[in-house]
């Protein structure tokens, strides 16, 4: 067992530090996804804070499946924080909130000289609400259902030298989205494995501007994965995540042929548990399996990490 | 025993107020008041070097102005610009912007502002 676990832990870093093309449009508008993806559902009078750092990196383009140079654009990167707070209002009802940060939402171009875009400021503040629609005791699992809003909350007017910087670096992105999510869990499986998985939609409304037309494609995702347990402190997780995005849409509805993508993730992760209820978390996305819609500019690492605690207002502090 | 625990809720609150008051305090809208044009503020004419082009192909942009003390803002629908605050713009569009693209520029002093646009179409 022990072996198998050292195995385990090996493959999960392998891969939580390789370099990883991460599809998807990158430097899109609007917050990158946080969270330890497991959304299990808090008791009432629990606040759960949850800070994380996202970096992303890129500089490749692709054509569907295949890699191909485009000189122009040397890189395009971001750096962003979140701050989630989740609060037990009943022993059903969770209801959560997020804001992040962009520190740097940049991308170097040659004009030929090179040249820097740069974006920053706060993104958009989600609000979700959670509901418990089953609970087991044996086996110990739960179905979670999930509502909520992304308000743009953030600057999507930002310009730099006198001309406004494109929607993709805009730190909000400027229309109110919409998501409904189902999760499932098993936990304490052999008191060693736990499994997750969870159905995601999200639709966004037209981009609030009185100067142009534009809807971004609707975001589909679906996971499988298992934590296992390590020693009592260390967990590794592994996630399977099936990531669909339409296309975007500009004026008379028109689609737009280099937007959207199909992208299967591997997703390690590792949570160290200090002190109590402290969690230390580091993850990382690895695409197997990726289709773009005509030509995009893919990421070629990023990695996030980040810590919560789960806070008992009512009694002591327990995770 | 269900008793409304007001500190444990207080805590709550303010957490999420806090939150949500600071995400929705950064929202700043840009609201400029566009006025007639005047001998002391005006755009003669945007004109690009093309007006037909393909995907990553750079164009300059210029517009001329009559007025003194201007400040230059350039937007596009899709595409990129560099302007580096003055009358002219570096125009390009990457594959996401194939289309009928708008370029506005509106140009600021002490007089109020005006706008125009010009169209450039990326393929």
């Amino acid at each position: 067992m022990m072996k198998n676990a050292v195995a385990y832990l090996i493959f999960s870093i392998f891969f939580l530090f390789i370099e990883s093309e991460a599809y998807s449009q990158c430097c899109s508008a609007g917050n990158p996804v946080s969270g330890d993806g497991q959304q299990k559902s808090i008791n009432k009078n629990q606040l759960r804070i949850y800070w994380s750092f996202k970096h992303s990196y890129s500089d490749q383009y692709f054509f569907k499946n295949k890699k191909e140079d485009i000189p122009f654009i040397d890189n395009s990167r971001f750096n962003y924080s979140s701050l989630q707070a989740t609060y037990g209002v009943s022993k059903k009802w969770n209801i959560q909130t997020e804001l992040g940060y962009f520190f740097d939402k940049s991308q170097t171009v040659e004009i030929p000289e090179k040249y820097v875009f740069k974006g920053f400021g706060i993104g958009d503040l989600g609000i979700t609400t959670k509901y418990q629609i089953l609970s087991l005791i044996k086996p110990q699992s739960e179905l979670v259902g999930s509502f909520g809003v992304k308000i743009p909350v953030g600057k999507f007017d930002q310009d730099m030298d006198g001309a406004m910087l494109p929607i993709s670096l805009q730190p909000s992105t400027g229309a109110m989205k919409y998501n409904i999510g189902l999760y499932y869990s098993r936990v304490n499986l052999n008191n060693k494995w736990s499994f997750y998985s969870f159905l995601f939609a999200e639709y966004s409304s037209l981009i609030q501007s009185d100067f142009f037309y534009y809807k971004y494609g609707n975001y589909y995702s679906l996971a499988l994965f298992g934590k296992y347990k390590l020693t009592n402190r260390i967990y590794t997780v592994l996630q399977l995540r099936q990531e669909f995005r339409d296309k975007d849409k500009r004026e008379n509805d028109e689609k737009i042929e280099s937007t959207g993508s199909k992208v299967t993730y591997m997703a390690p992760q590792i949570l160290y548990n200090f002190y109590e209820s402290w969690y230390l978390l580091a993850q990382a996305d690895v695409p197997l399996y990726k289709y773009v819609n005509g030509h995009q500019l893919t990421n070629k690492y990023s990695f996030s990490f980040g810590v919560h605690k789960t806070l008992n207002l009512h009694k002591k502090s327990s995770e | 025993m269900k008793q409304m625990n007001y500190k444990s809720f207080s805590i709550a609150c303010i957490v999420f107020i806090f939150i949500n008051s600071f995400a929705i305090s950064c929202k700043k809208e840009k609201k400029i008041e566009i006025v007639e044009p005047t001998v002391n503020l005006a755009i003669d004419s945007i004109v690009a070097t093309k007006t037909n082009i393909v995907v990553w192909e750079k164009i300059k942009i210029t517009a001329y102005t009559k007025g003194q003390n201007l400040k230059y803002l350039w937007q596009a629908d899709h595409g990129s610009m560099v302007g580096k605050d003055s009358s002219t713009v570096t125009y390009w569009g990457c594959y996401s912007c194939t289309g009928a693209n708008t370029v506005k520029c509106t140009v600021s002093n002490d007089y109020g502002s005006v706008m125009d646009t010009i169209k450039i179409t990326v393929k």
